[in-house]
């Protein structure tokens, strides 16, 4: 039995209305290795601009400040 | 003067024959004189120029002043005008919404992808009923034709709870439909309506998405407007995942005209 090593796709031919399910082939497979190299950075990126943000409200916190104290002063 | 019926000699005034004129047949010079129509009377002198008809003609004037008959034309036909005279003609169908993946399309795998999508409509209306996948919270995706190029561009929002994310993506290689969940749950499972307009052209087409369902503990919602610039018409549409797989759900295509 031949071990399955690649993700899985389904492609629904609405005119023959088959329904297929197979493994990826190569140039699918390196897409969407691509895409989800890309999907995870986004995510990386997106949480680290979370955790900066964070960050910097707890310092103004420590500080006595916030958020609206800084747009009051026009920052 | 007294005059009798055996009088041979006509005198001024008389009237000595009646003649049958044009389309008329019968006359006499004397005793009873019939007179009938020979011919149907021409429209010029107040008739049709028609001597038979059949249940639902209508007489129309096809020339000047010939007149001519239309046949009735069949159930739900509707009087129209062709080459400058009536005729009867099947009425060209309403707007209307049918669906083009007759059960759905189930969702399975890293991307599941509807193709030979006929181009026949004037835009493709995207039900996603009960989408599940293998981690929560993580970006659904849509190309079309295969197309992984930067032809896409989205914005939009999602929210979770009730806070919002802004997004806008320019020139990327894919539109965001939805933001996914992993629970089984009945009433937690993603739902959306996508629309993609003017699909079959080969401009920039807008698509529209709407999308909610319930991630871990966090509601979770997208709102998006995007668009794809690709030259082709759109004949087919992939659901991808940024992260994970589709573990179920269903997709009902509609084309709308």
């Amino acid at each position: 039995m031949t071990k399955t090593t690649k993700p899985m796709v389904r492609i629904h031919d609405l005119k023959s209305n088959e329904v297929i399910d197979r493994e990826m082939n190569d140039f699918e497979f390196a897409q969407y290795q691509a895409n989800q190299a890309q999907a995870e950075a986004e995510i990386a990126e997106a949480e680290a601009r979370a955790q900066a943000k964070a960050a910097a409200q707890a310092k103004l916190a420590a500080l006595g400040l916030t958020v609206d104290d800084l747009t009051a002063l026009g920052l | 003067m007294t005059r009798s019926r055996d009088n041979a000699t006509n005198v001024a005034g008389d009237i000595s024959g009646v003649t049958a004129g044009t389309g008329l047949s019968g006359g006499g010079t004397d005793g009873t004189v019939t007179l009938n129509l020979s011919t149907p009377v021409a429209s010029t002198n107040g008739g049709t120029g028609l001597s038979s008809f059949t249940t639902g003609d209508m007489i129309y004037s096809s020339s000047g002043n010939t007149l001519a008959k239309l046949g009735i034309g069949t159930t739900s036909q509707v009087l129209t005008v062709a080459s400058g005279v009536p005729s009867w003609a099947t009425p060209a169908g309403g707007g209307g919404i049918t669906l083009i993946n007759s059960g759905g399309t189930s969702l399975s795998g890293a991307t599941t992808t509807i193709s030979s999508i006929p181009t026949s409509y004037k835009n493709l209306y995207l039900i996603m009923l009960d989408v599940v996948n293998s981690l929560d919270d993580r970006e659904c995706h849509l190309t079309f034709n295969s197309d992984n190029n930067n032809n896409y561009n989205t914005t939009g929002y999602t929210t979770v709870n009730a806070t919002s994310s802004f997004f806008n993506t320019n020139s990327t290689n894919k539109i965001r439909w939805g933001q996914g969940t992993a629970s089984t749950t009945a009433d937690n499972k993603s739902m959306a309506i996508i629309n993609i307009y003017d699909y079959a052209s080969t401009g920039q087409r807008i698509i529209t998405s709407d999308q909610r369902s319930r991630a871990g503990t966090d509601n979770v919602s997208l709102k998006g407007t995007g668009t794809y610039f690709g030259s082709s018409a759109i004949t087919s549409i992939t659901f991808s995942m940024g992260a994970g797989v589709y573990n179920s759900g269903t997709a009902f295509l509609y084309g709308v005209s």
